[in-house]
Formats: structure tokens, C-alpha cells, sequence
């Protein structure tokens, strides 16, 4: 038995169709995006799990739309990891597409995006899928990851400055990389400490950060569970009309040494987002 | 972070800098910075060992010229490498704070 809302607000029974659909088409040779739609729990897992896995064993370049799943739950979240598994040992190339906040914010709190990235449109999502293909070459192997979570501290700012040390010898950083990493990291995670305040009853205390390491860039992601706060906002690029003023400053530096840098409210998250050339 | 001090010329005080100008590198030299700062009216900051500075360290030098200025003194940085230097001039620190790469010269400069 599955239930949907009523045009008033109640819950009425439904007395046919499962609470999960799934269908799939070929938008581009050889790309499927499988289109699921409903709630991602553990009845909706039961319907689609034989076709979802049966996608999986055979796709090589596979999109995954949740921009119609409205709920996610761990079984969701072990399904779809496990279909991405079953792609990857072939050398094939999972993403999803599109999923709405409260979603997207638990693969990322639960590290799935790790695994399977997040596109936002398609044409991205094609290209994400299709990169490379199978070549040995190509950025899927040479790109590696890594995430660090600090206290939302001074002393979190210098186990990050630690952080750049190790990640600069691990991949042989050149002087210019090591030294914008390092400085847009201390900038954006002292904002970050300086100006965010928790949400009460909501564990604020630590800034997540990760970096994808590919050949010509690395990707930065900095995450924390504070109120809203966007840092862009508050910086000046020009910071020569007053320099030892509080703010701007930082966020200036920031901007000179990395491009594309992008703030967004995810869910209960802060995300700020950059690269820096390598 | 350390910094020592050595006076090159009747009245001028160098201030050598060694280390990182990060926040860790800021604060611990916080403190003597802004000290010197207050005591002296000629005085040429030595960057030539500093090999990072973020926007906290901008901040220190940044005060530590006005502190000097406010008394009628001058205060020069010297020989920042090329990174540092290239924040330097990026944030416009070094419309507050000169850039000389020359002893002579930087000791003439907070002399006159």
C-alpha cells in the first residue's frame, strides 16, 4: 500500500504504483541518464533495485537524475554507491544530476559525492561521463582527493597550514600553486572562524575541506554548519582603500589567486567553493 | 617565526623576519612587532627570509608603518621575495609601506 498527499493536505491512499519510478534514455551515444522518481527509501530501493543494478552491469557512462527524488535515505545512499562501484570496476563513469538541496546535502555530508560527483546540468554531466572514456590517461585516474576537518578555530587555521605542507610534497606543488593554496585556504577558513556563528543545537565547530588534485587545477570545497554566511559578499576586490580595516582584505587576496570562487547555502551548510591553476 | 633586530645605521633599525607571515607566524610576533614599531622612528623591515604572507601579516606590517608614521617616522620593507612581493603590491600594502630592494637606499630613505 502506498500513500500521496491530497489536493487538501491529507494523506490519502493510493491504491496502485510503486512510490519509486525509474526509467531511463540514451541523451547522447552511449550516455544514459536513468531518471528516478519518489522517495529514496527503503521501499522505493525494494522497486528499482533489480533495474537500477541491471543499468548498472551494463552502462559504461551513466547519469543518475535525482532532480525528482524528494528523500534519501542510508539504503538509498547504499544503492546508489553500489551501483557506482559496479560501473567503476568496468571503467565506466557515474553522476548525478541535479538533486535537490536537502538531498544533495546528504551525499555530501555522507562523503558520497566523493565517490559519484554532483553535476548540476547535463551538458556537464555528459561531459563528466564521457571524459576520457577509457583511456589510461585521462584526468579520472590522475586525479586524486583529499579532505581534512579542523575545528572552527585558530588552531584549525594552522592544522591546515600543516595540511598545505603535506599535500605540497605529496604532489610536488610548484612554489606559486603551494603558496596560493596556502593563502586562499588561511583566508577563506580565518573568515570562516572569525564571522560564522553556529546554528544552536547544531554541532558547528568544524570546517570541512576537500581538494581534488587533477593535472592543471586544484578544486577546493570548504564546508561548514554555521547560519548563513556568504564571505563574497562582504569582500572588496580592490583592497587598497583601506587595508588594515577588518574584512575585503582577505577575500581580495583570495580572488587574486584563484578563479571561479563560489559561495552557495546547501542545505544546513555553508559551501565555498574554488580552484587554483596548478 | 623569529625576528631579530640589528641596527645598520646611527638611529635605523633593521628587523629581520624569518618564516612564514601566516596567521600562526603573525601572532607570534605580534606582540615585539608592534612594540618596535611603537619605539622606533627609522626602521627597514628585512623580508628577505619570509617566504609567505597572507592578509593577517599585511595587517601587522600595515599598523606597524601607521604606528611609525604617526610619530613622524618612516618605515621601509626590504627585499621581499617575488611571491611575497607580488602580494605586497596586489593588495596595494606597498602604497602605505615602500618596497626597496637596496640597503643604502632604504637607509636613506627612512633617514631623510
Amino acid at each position: 500500500m502506498s500513500y500521496a498527499r491530497g489536493s487538501g493536505g491529507g494523506v490519502i491512499p493510493v491504491s496502485i504504483g510503486p512510490r519509486l519510478l525509474i526509467d531511463t534514455e540514451e541523451v547522447a551515444p552511449g550516455v544514459t541518464k536513468v531518471n528516478l522518481r519518489g522517495r529514496l527509501d527503503a521501499n522505493g530501493v525494494q522497486t528499482i533495485s533489480a533495474t537500477f543494478e541491471r543499468v548498472a552491469r551494463t552502462q559504461l557512462q551513466l547519469i543518475v537524475d535525482l532532480s525528482r527524488v524528494s528523500f534519501i535515505a542510508s539504503t538509498g545512499l547504499r544503492t546508489l554507491i553500489s551501483a557506482a562501484r559496479t560501473v567503476a570496476s568496468r571503467d565506466g563513469r557515474m553522476v548525478f544530476l541535479g538533486p535537490e538541496a536537502s538531498v544533495e546535502s546528504v551525499l555530501i555530508t555522507s562523503g558520497t559525492d566523493a565517490v559519484v560527483p554532483i553535476c548540476q546540468d547535463l551538458v556537464e554531466a555528459i561531459c563528466a561521463v564521457s571524459m576520457g572514456g577509457s583511456d589510461d590517461d585521462a584526468f579520472p585516474t590522475t586525479s586524486l582527493s583529499f579532505s581534512l576537518q579542523v575545528d572552527r578555530s585558530m588552531r584549525g587555521v594552522a592544522r591546515v597550514g600543516a595540511w598545505v605542507d603535506e599535500l605540497a610534497i605529496l604532489l610536488n606543488l610548484s612554489h606559486r600553486t603551494e603558496y596560493a593554496l596556502r593563502l586562499c585556504l588561511e583566508e577563506a577558513v580565518t573568515n570562516i572562524v572569525s564571522h560564522a556563528k553556529p546554528v544552536p543545537g547544531v554541532d558547528g565547530e568544524k570546517v570541512d575541506l576537500r581538494m581534488i588534485a587533477e593535472p592543471g587545477q586544484l578544486c577546493l570545497t570548504l564546508r561548514d554548519q554555521c547560519e548563513e554566511y556568504n564571505p563574497l559578499q562582504s569582500g572588496s576586490v580592490g583592497a587598497t582603500q583601506d587595508v588594515s580595516g577588518e574584512g575585503g582584505l582577505g577575500i581580495g587576496l583570495l580572488r587574486q589567486n584563484a578563479r571561479d570562487v563560489t559561495w552557495s547555502r546547501v542545505g544546513p551548510a555553508n559551501r565555498l567553493m574554488l580552484t587554483i591553476p596548478r | 617565526m623569529r625576528m631579530e633586530t640589528e641596527e645598520v645605521a646611527p638611529g635605523v633599525t633593521k628587523a629581520n623576519l624569518t618564516g612564514r607571515l601566516d596567521i600562526g607566524g603573525s601572532q607570534e610576533i605580534d606582540l615585539a612587532f608592534n612594540a618596535l614599531a611603537g619605539s622606533q622612528r627609522a626602521l627597514i623591515v628585512d623580508l628577505s627570509q619570509v617566504d609567505f604572507i597572507a592578509s593577517l601579516g599585511l595587517r601587522l606590517l600595515i599598523v606597524g608603518a601607521r604606528t611609525v608614521q604617526r610619530k613622524g617616522g618612516r618605515m621601509i620593507l626590504f627585499r621581499p621575495p617575488i611571491a611575497v612581493e607580488s602580494v605586497l603590491v596586489s593588495s596595494g600594502t606597498d602604497n602605505v609601506v615602500p618596497i626597496l630592494r637596496n640597503l643604502d637606499e632604504a637607509i636613506h630613505a627612512v633617514s631623510g
